[in-house]
């Protein structure tokens, strides 16, 4: 990894008017929980938290990777400045690790802002004595890396791939686990929601879709399958990006 | 230091370079083609951005796709205007020379250095937003020349200077030639590549028409006639004088009355004794232009000959 390109990246994709917004997403998220949190009869606690976690903090992760990981390459072609890119002595491989990592840290970051807004909402100050939190942070860790890898070596092979990846994000993460069969399988909300250790989870994994056979889905394939998506469409974008030529989209102006 | 053989370039089925086979070596070398001639396709073979769909390109002995090595030693100024807009100048050029491997401090000073060769000391600190086009062009060969390359690629560099920061840039490439190195230049202007170098490829529709030293490209042109407009209030009295001169063929008065249009098979005689005609004879010209000076005609005659 070249941790000039890493930083310098980092900090153009956490520039003040793009984090601006995910604040702001945070802080409605934040508005709904105090909604929820008003109306209900019941005072809320950690079974709330965690539903609310996975069906829509979860969620953000996916959202989050789909705006920050077309800043990695797709983004330098809309705007012709990927010849800068390619013509340095950094390889390409690297070039896109390190992009692709501070993409990962980026959405990272925008989703835990997400997860301490509405954990503090709903549970308030005692969250940070809670270890389902902090297991939360490291699985939307992991789940940031899966997806940003994933979506990066989508920009990589489709043009204007952002209709696809938010199609991806809305539509097969939300709808395909309701499917009858295996095919929550793939996605990655599955081993995400798989990993969460907030009480009720059965219950919340149902309402979530994951049907009764995401029980099949054990917790060491769940950790396992996250980083071994990102590392694998990490390596492959790394390699398909060596390979192939990415100019300036000539009808980009 | 550049060798194209037997080179073609297919986009779907369209064709963007066709069997190409040149050597470039050190000094100016200028690309003369029209938009759509491959100019661009050339330059981003050069520069490794893209693969010939048949044939080979060589850089310095080697295979110049994504390849690291040939980028140590080459310098590219695309085409393009586009920069990451909220960053300043000097911070892009200082961006570029990191990802050129160069640790901070060394990164610094020779962005320092680069920004103050292309005149940009004083409007490096300002957004590229706020950027001229000239600048955006002095900003360009900055972030080409950190690596002191021994190869110069330059796309379309002239575009948007005015005529002095013309005269610095052309001027500055020269000086870099005069190390031995290769500057290649595109341009789809005659006369701005005249000013820089004798030695031109001429390209059009992917084919390159012509190679080698100016003056014979020049010659080929000037064997058929020229024709030059005179602007004047007397016409008819210009067309009488200048028909009498032996190289002229023939002269056509404008309907409008207020220039001539002469044919000539010797322009370069043509021009050295107009100045006289206006002076001795009192001739009342405003002005003159040529429209077989320019590329288009060139082609024109290139192709049907």
């Amino acid at each position: 990894m070249n941790t000039y390109v890493f930083t310098s990246t980092l900090r153009d994709m956490l520039r003040p008017g793009r984090v601006a917004v995910w604040i702001l997403l945070a802080l409605m998220l934040g508005g709904v929980s105090l909604l929820w949190k008003e109306m209900s009869r019941n005072p809320l606690g950690a079974e709330q938290y965690g539903m609310l976690v996975r069906l829509i903090v979860y969620r953000l992760v996916a959202l989050a990777a789909a705006m920050f990981t077309v800043s990695v390459i797709s983004q330098e072609i809309e705007q012709k400045t990927i010849v800068y890119l390619v013509t340095r002595t950094v390889p390409r491989s690297v070039l896109v690790l390190s992009r692709g990592l501070a993409a990962v840290a980026a959405v990272t970051l925008m989703s835990w802002i997400s997860l301490a807004v509405v954990g503090l909402v709903i549970i308030g100050p005692s969250l940070f004595t809670q270890s389902m939190f902090w297991m939360d942070m490291l699985i939307m860790l992991f789940g940031a890396a899966a997806y940003s890898s994933l979506f990066i070596f989508i920009t990589l092979i489709m043009n204007r791939a952002m209709l696809v990846i938010l199609m991806f994000t809305f539509m097969w993460e939300a709808f395909v686990p309701f499917l009858k069969g295996d095919m929550y399988l793939l996605t990655v909300n599955t081993y995400m929601s798989v990993l969460a250790t907030h009480p009720g989870k059965t219950e919340g994994l149902a309402v979530t879709a994951m049907t009764s056979e995401a029980a099949a889905v054990s917790t060491w394939i769940a950790w396992v399958v996250l980083p071994a998506v990102a590392v694998g469409m990490l390596t492959l974008s790394g390699w398909w990006f060596s390979r192939f030529q990415y100019l300036p989209r000539e009808d980009a102006e | 230091m550049i060798s194209f053989r037997n080179c073609s370039v297919w986009y779907g089925q369209v064709i963007g370079m066709n069997d190409i086979t040149v050597e470039i070596g050190p000094g100016v070398t200028a690309l003369l083609g029209q938009n759509g001639a491959g100019k661009t396709t050339m330059m981003r073979l050069i520069s490794g951005q893209m693969r010939p769909t048949t044939g080979d390109v060589h850089v310095l002995g080697l295979d110049p796709f994504a390849n690291v090595e040939v980028y140590k030693k080459l310098g590219y100024v695309p085409d393009i205007d586009n920069f990451p807009e909220h960053i300043s100048g000097r911070e892009f050029v200082y961006r570029m020379a990191r990802m050129n491997g160069m640790a901070h401090p060394e990164a610094s000073s020779r962005t320092d250095y680069v920004i103050a060769e292309v005149g940009m000391a004083d409007r490096c600190d300002k957004r590229l937003k706020g950027y001229s086009k000239g600048m955006r062009q002095r900003i360009k060969l900055a972030q080409a020349m950190l690596n002191d390359p021994d190869i110069l690629l330059l796309d379309e560099p002239l575009n948007g200077l005015d005529p002095v920061g013309r005269r610095e840039y052309m001027d500055y490439l020269n000086a870099i030639a005069s190390k031995g190195k290769a500057v290649i230049v595109s341009s789809h202007i005659l006369f701005e590549v005249e000013q820089m170098t004798r030695s031109i490829m001429l390209m059009h529709r992917g084919r390159m028409l012509a190679s080698g030293d100016l003056r014979s490209i020049r010659d080929l042109i000037d064997r058929h006639p020229h024709r030059i407009r005179i602007l004047t209030e007397h016409p008819r009295e210009v067309a009488s004088k200048l028909m009498s001169l032996p190289y002229v063929i023939s002269a056509e008065v404008d309907p409008s009355e207020q220039e001539v249009e002469i044919r000539t098979k010797q322009p370069g005689q043509f021009y050295d004794a107009l100045p006289g005609l206006v002076l001795d004879d009192g001739l009342r010209v405003y002005g003159f232009e040529s429209p077989d000076n320019n590329l288009e005609s060139v082609f024109h005659y290139l192709v049907e000959a």
